[in-house]
């Protein structure tokens, strides 16, 4: 099956070896976005709503260079640091998503790769033929 | 249900700890378990060692592959949980051994804990045969 792997421009270099996306078939596995600027610098250090807004607009140009939008979303997870971050990252979702209600998944993780991350998003979107 | 499922045990994989498969094969498309670092007798290795642990998991995870007939380049998705970010580069090392220049879809996530103690990670993946 062919398999295109994804980094867009407009989204950092990734930091370790992977692909921000895998598109196979009408599947697309996109990485965990992280709230990091083009350059790869984290953004709003101790802000949940502005590392959001990063992470869903690098979630959205992932997707985008795989042909796809967010309503393309088939299932979300959402790592967290803190609780307390919850309304201001999931304001920030709803507003990105609009209508579109993707099966999500919230977790509180211990700690993200990133120091200083609050939040990361990971998904699988499939594409209409 | 998909004509083909398959339920992958392979033999040189530890018996899984509790009530499920090691992966699930769906004609091209292998979903893995978590694996772990234990050893074909199901005894736990590297306590504490963190390159130990993730040597045997990437390994466990090549044995589900090949059961598959797949191979690291097979792999669109990986997730690696982990116990403490400090052994991340040791991980991502390991990885690169085996993965060389593929390059998947990667979700990092560090937890408070695995389903045993002395887990310091697991790495579960989604493969889709070429």
């Amino acid at each position: 099956m062919t398999k295109e792997y994804l980094n867009p421009e407009n989204v950092h270099a990734p930091i370790w070896p992977y692909s921000h996306a895998v598109k196979v078939g009408k599947t697309i596995y996109i990485s965990a976005q992280l709230p990091l600027d083009l350059e790869g610098n984290l953004v709003g250090p101790g802000d949940p709503a502005a590392q959001a807004e990063q992470v869903f607009s690098n979630l959205q140009n992932v997707l985008n260079s795989a042909g796809a939008n967010l309503d393309d979303v088939v299932k979300l997870t959402t790592y967290l640091l803190d609780f307390s971050y919850r309304s201001a990252v999931m304001e920030t979702r709803n507003r990105f998503f609009g209508k579109h209600r993707a099966p999500s998944i919230l977790a509180i993780v211990n700690d993200l790769p990133v120091e200083g991350a609050l939040v990361e998003v990971d998904g699988i979107a499939v594409v209409d033929d | 249900m998909h004509p083909d499922r398959k339920y992958l045990l392979p033999a040189g994989c530890p018996q899984p700890v509790s009530y499920y498969s090691h992966g699930i094969l769906l004609g091209n498309l292998l979903y893995s378990a978590g694996q772990t670092s234990r050893d074909p007798s199901g005894q736990l290795v590297g306590i504490g060692d963190a390159e130990r642990q993730a040597i045997q998991v990437f390994y466990n995870l090549e044995l589900v592959l090949t059961e598959a007939n797949m191979h690291f380049s097979d792999v669109v998705r990986l997730n690696i949980f982990l116990k403490s970010r400090v052994d991340l580069p040791t991980i991502l090392n390991v990885m690169k051994t085996k993965f060389e220049d593929h390059k998947p879809a990667l979700t990092i996530a560090v937890v408070k804990g695995l389903a045993y103690r002395e887990y310091l990670l697991e790495v579960e993946a989604i493969a889709v045969q070429d």
